[in-house]
């Protein structure tokens, strides 16, 4: 299960997540980011589910290009990849973040093919943190509504160590990274990385390895 | 114009949402905190008959009654195959979740309140 955590502000949507990748229920790589900025447009995907439809995403975006169109056709092309049965019992869930220059302004939505209904819908994420897994309601009232670097990671880690402590072993690791979309820029970086990560990086090779040392150095140093 | 593949995912997903508007409260009773020994025995009876019609009604919406193309229904079968196979599966691991403290909802919230006490703001 993959770490998607998205913040939307005025000012900017700021996406976290992980770069471990499973099959089924197994760890078998990590990768250099889950979160793709591609397109013409100002914007950036990021898919839970199967990588493959992530992928499908990712080379239709590029030929559509425009942010504003693929949102647009989002929902007849999830519907699509539905009805050709590509998407496992699972379902699929897509973020799509950007500069809309029909809206004039950042935006970011959510589609979803529910795992059981196979129904799909297509919501704009309002203001806020957005995160998947969640917390629970009950938690997610009494977190700061603000963004920092700080607060995103420190949420991830709740999220990595309650799945760690209940059992329920999800697919959540390797680094964290951090993607920032503005009205004019887009900016991605490694945050921190997962208390796992090494053991991950010693069985897969990591393509983020020399950034996360980066990260462990000045940890040390600090 | 509703198409008969229409009809048929519709009926599919109210039968879905027919079975977990039943299944929720007893769930949810199952899962808290103060719930007996024989409430759970008595909730998994009542969950393994409610299963067992919701396959039976799965079938019947994915069958040639439905007159959606075979391609379709089929595809649709093995979707609601699945989920009745995850479903069973989940129900026959209860018993060892249930073992397990944080599988219930209270705990998680204790827990992650307990992670981030320094950032979460107080209770609304």
């Amino acid at each position: 299960m993959t770490v998607v955590n998205v913040h939307v502000s005025e000012q900017a949507i700021n996406i976290l997540s992980d770069t471990l990748v499973y099959n089924g229920e197994r760890p078998v790589a990590l990768c250099k980011t889950k979160c793709d900025v591609i397109g013409d447009s100002i914007a950036a995907i990021a898919c839970r589910g199967q990588v493959k439809i992530a992928r499908m995403h990712r080379e239709l975006f590029s030929d559509i290009a425009r942010f504003d169109d693929y949102v647009g056709n989002l929902h007849l092309i999830l519907a699509e990849y539905e009805a050709s049965g590509v998407i496992n019992e699972d379902g699929h869930e897509i973020t799509i973040a950007g500069y809309s220059a029909a809206r004039q302004r950042l935006f970011a939505v959510q589609g979803v093919v529910a795992p059981e209904t196979r129904q799909v819908t297509v919501n704009e994420l309002e203001a806020g943190w957005h995160l998947s897994p969640d917390l629970g309601t009950g938690i997610m009232a009494r977190v700061p509504t603000g963004y920092t670097d700080d607060l995103a990671q420190r949420l991830t880690l709740a999220q990595w160590k309650l799945s760690q402590t209940a059992g329920w072993n999800f697919c959540i690791g390797g680094v964290m990274t951090l993607t920032s979309v503005t009205s004019t820029t887009i900016a991605q970086r490694i945050g921190s990385f997962y208390p796992d990560y090494e053991r991950h990086r010693e069985l897969f090779g990591d393509p983020n390895e020399a950034f996360a040392a980066d990260i462990s150095t000045q940890k040390v140093a600090a | 114009m509703t198409t008969p593949i229409d009809a048929m995912l519709d009926a599919y997903a109210a039968e879905i949402e027919r079975f977990e508007t039943e299944l929720r409260p007893l769930e949810e009773r199952f899962w808290c905190r103060d719930s007996t020994r024989a409430e759970r025995a008595e909730i998994r009876a009542k969950t393994d008959a409610l299963l067992a019609a919701h396959k039976a009604a799965l079938e019947r919406v994915t069958s040639a009654e439905s007159r959606a193309p075979r391609n379709a229904r089929r595809r649709l079968r093995t979707l609601a195959d699945n989920r009745i196979a995850g479903l069973r599966s989940k129900l026959r691991k209860r018993d060892d979740w249930e073992k397990n403290s944080f599988a219930f909802a209270e705990t998680a919230d204790d827990f992650v309140a307990g992670e981030l006490a320094d950032i979460l703001e107080p209770t609304p």
